[in-house]
């Protein structure tokens, strides 16, 4: 097996030339310890066997981010799993001199190199000639010319890269160490470094050997008083070797290429528009507007569809099998678990397919540029405002997308605070209570009240994630991101293939991960909803028959009351009247204390349950579930239970609360953790009870 | 001597060096360095976020880091 690196700079087509030579073949996964993409890929070409790494695209080995450091860090150490035997290196021919900066430092860690020059459909329009064989020689490594839009040359590529396996050629090296650094290199002990390592190699080590972690604290402390004691400036020693580099290669460059003339670039034009002080902030507003649209309404569509495909599946089971505890556990349980994985599919496919043409075209860095600074105040990246946006659909596809966020802190912080955005799952429960709180009739000039209390729900779950973003941050450790200095590439047509790959990935990555937390704990709610101690069940649906017999009830009605009157003595039922005395400050009772846990499930679940609570039957119509409710008497004060307070304490706790378990899985995903997830739901769960205490019994009073 | 964030938007000028090396190693390696055509072309609504043309490239730049730079 021939392990291959891909490296290159961001956007020089290296993700696109990954995808066109390993096509479906390829894994994602993380990089150990850190939540970093590792995307794999195995081919077979001429007999050998390659495994290609797509390393994190960096500019240089001195890295200034955290996916540099990533790509450092493994090109330096030779014992890690990932180091390379080769690296195929993407050259993207329009920018040759920046891009032969990276390309010159791997050369002088001398490990043998292929490189591909992408691009070349983009740089005959620019009238750019290359004459690749003289790179060729200048270099030292084959260049191939290649597309990975087209698949152009690819197979030529795979050729390249088998005939170098079989000679795995060290090339000759670039730089020359300056007299300092190869004296201050003497002056360490030999045996801290890797043997393999080239001189360059150890000069890296020496310079970067803290920030990438890369040894041992007393390796780290010999290594600094070395530099102490002569007094080596290693940020000096770096901005030299790059402009050291450079002036070698400038002229390597004219010789290779003929100039073009520097104008005005087609993308510059676009960003007259897109990137406009004024403009492009509404465009930015009306795409999200598109694509909370499209995970909010189009996707219901195909979400029914597996719904009624779950529900009609679950009717046939329950029709040939036999009435037992297996025939439940297989409808109520497993198949609506795994329908309640599979639901979620429309949104994310959506979502990720519209995130993936944006980022393909190169909008997203424009975005970053548009709201780098509003967003750097709450210690958020401008890629947040895309899981915020997505957020007011659902939290699970807005925290996957926050993958692209690089700065580990600013993507931890923005996962942490996103499930406060109104997700349409809160909609239902919304809808059923702000009847309580106003009536439908009431207006404030021409708005309608109901509509006003809805939109000041929503204000205030964005305004809670920013206010949290700023009480949270300081408790993060890490940096948040020093530098903003992206670049904005030039437009470009998506990769189709790169797109479809990526929605494939995520959603593969969120059934097998994420889908079996969900499903697990879907069956243990509803075990503890479908059952109770010793036969109270039984007993309590005897019982309920009985009582329905004497009043003479219709059939409906009688299972109904039985349904009802079996949640209550199940598992569910004890816990809601054991979690009273907890919640009673809040003005709930035991049968919301089922709600609240049910609805842990999915936050919709809270009507659905409420309609089984009141024997109403399983109904998802939230209007007849609110009559029923505006009938319930609170025992202890003989008013309606749903009073006013009552209704904003629960607006307020849902508002406020993690009642997703498949966000809490997605999260425990996304940070390869289970602490995030667990202090996230005492953090906002907390912060619910909170809330609905203070205004409950400040409503109470008043 | 003036610096990047004293240049009106639109004027072409020559860049010349970096007071903060890290700023200089970060645009150094993307084929930003001094001898550069580098010009602003516009900015966020508060100002405080760049979008800068050098050598043929576009890159976004806080107003901090473009106190760093150095322009003939």
């Amino acid at each position: 097996m021939i392990q291959v690196a891909i490296a290159g700079n961001p956007n020089s087509g290296k993700s696109t030339l990954f995808n066109k030579l390993t096509g479906l073949n390829q894994r994602v996964g993380n990089f150990p310890g850190v939540t970093v993409d590792r995307k794999s890929g195995e081919i077979q070409h001429q007999g050998r066997e390659f495994r290609f790494v797509d390393l994190p695209g960096t500019y240089s080995l001195h890295p200034t981010s955290s996916d540099e450091r990533l790509t450092s860090s493994i090109l330096l150490q030779p014992d890690d799993p990932d180091f390379p035997d080769m690296v195929l290196y993407v050259l993207d021919a329009r920018s040759l001199e920046q891009q032969l900066l990276f390309l010159t430092q791997i050369i002088d860690l001398q490990i043998p190199v292929v490189v591909a020059m992408t691009m070349m459909d983009e740089w005959k329009s620019e009238e750019i000639e290359i004459k690749d064989e003289k790179l060729q020689k200048i270099l030292s490594c084959p260049v191939q010319r290649v597309s990975g839009k087209t698949g152009e040359n690819v197979e030529a590529l795979k050729d390249t890269l088998a005939k170098c396996s079989t000679q795995l050629q060290k090339p000759s090296s670039f730089y020359a160490l300056q007299q300092q650094e190869q004296f201050i290199l003497d002056q360490c002990p030999q045996e801290i470094f890797h043997p393999s390592l080239s001189p360059y190699g150890r000069l890296l080590t020496l310079e970067h050997a803290r920030e990438l972690n890369l040894l041992s604290e007393e390796k780290l402390t010999v290594f600094e008083s070395v530099k102490k004691d002569h007094k080596f400036n290693s940020i000096k020693s770096q901005v030299h070797e790059t402009m050291a580099r450079f002036d070698r290669i400038q002229p390597l460059v004219k010789k290779v290429t003929t100039p073009v003339v520097n104008s005005d670039s087609f993308s510059d034009k676009i960003d007259q528009v897109v990137s406009h002080r004024y403009l492009g902030p509404l465009i930015f507003v009306a795409l999200m507007f598109l694509i909370f649209q499209a995970i909010f309404s189009w996707a219901t569509y195909p979400m029914d569809g597996i719904e009624w495909v779950f529900a009609s599946l679950s009717d046939v089971a329950r029709q040939y099998l036999p009435a037992a505890w297996y025939t439940d556990l297989l409808t109520e349980g497993l198949l609506a678990g795994l329908g309640g994985v599979l639901v979620f599919i429309p949104q994310i496919a959506i979502l990720f397919f519209l995130l993936s043409i944006m980022e393909e075209v190169g909008y997203m860095s424009r975005a970053i540029y548009l709201f780098d600074r509003f967003m750097s105040r709450f210690g958020l990246n401008g890629r947040s405002v895309v899981a915020m946006v997505s957020g007011g659909a659902c939290a699970i596809p807005a925290i996957m997308s926050t993958r692209t966020i690089s700065n580990p802190k600013e993507r931890l912080l923005t996962i942490l605070i996103t499930p406060f955005i109104p997700c349409s799952a809160r909609i239902p429960v919304y809808i059923v209570l702000v009847g309580f709180v106003v009536p439908a009739e009431t207006y404030f000039g021409p708005f309608n009240a109901q509509g006003m209390v809805f939109m000041g729900l929503y204000v205030f779950g964005i305004a809670v994630a920013f206010l949290s973003a700023l009480l949270i941050r300081p408790f993060l450790s890490g940096q948040t991101s020093g530098f903003l200095m992206i670049e904005l590439p030039d437009y470009r047509s998506p990769a189709w293939m790169s797109v479809w790959l990526n929605v494939k990935n995520k959603v593969g990555a969120f059934i097998m991960e994420a889908g079996k937390i969900i499903l697990g704990i879907s069956l243990v709610l509803w075990f503890l909803a479908s059952y109770g101690p010793g036969d109270q069940m039984e007993a309590a649906a005897l019982q309920a028959e009985k009582e329905a017999m004497e009043r003479n009830w219709d059939e409906d009605r009688t299972q109904n009351y039985i349904a009802a009157k079996q949640i209550e003595s199940s598992y569910a039922g004890h816990m809601g009247k054991a979690i009273e005395p907890a919640i009673e400050p809040l003005g709930f009772d035991w049968k919301i204390g089922i709600a609240l846990l049910t609805s842990f499930a999915a936050r919709e679940v809270f009507v659905g349950t409420m309609a089984t609570i009141y024997s109403i039957g399983d109904t998802e119509d939230e209007l007849r579930v609110r009559d029923r409710m505006a009938k319930e008497i609170n025992p202890r004060t003989g008013g309606p239970r749903y009073d006013r307070a009552t209704s904003i304490s629960l607006l307020l706790f849902f508002a406020l609360a993690m009642q997703c378990m498949s966000t809490l899985a997605v999260v425990k995903k996304e940070t390869n953790s289970w602490k995030w997830p667990i202090l996230q739901f005492i953090f906002m769960t907390g912060l619910a009870y909170l809330v609905s205490l203070i205004a409950y019994q400040l409503l109470q009073a008043l | 001597m003036s610096q990047l964030i004293d240049v009106r938007p639109g004027e072409k000028r020559i860049l010349k060096g970096f007071e903060d090396p890290k700023v200089g190693l970060r645009l150094l390696s993307m084929g930003i360095q001094p001898g550069v055509e580098i010009c602003i072309r516009r900015s966020t609504i508060n100002g405080q976020t760049l979008y800068v043309r050098a050598n043929g490239k576009s890159i976004a730049v806080r107003k901090k880091e473009a106190s760093k730079i150095q322009v003939h």
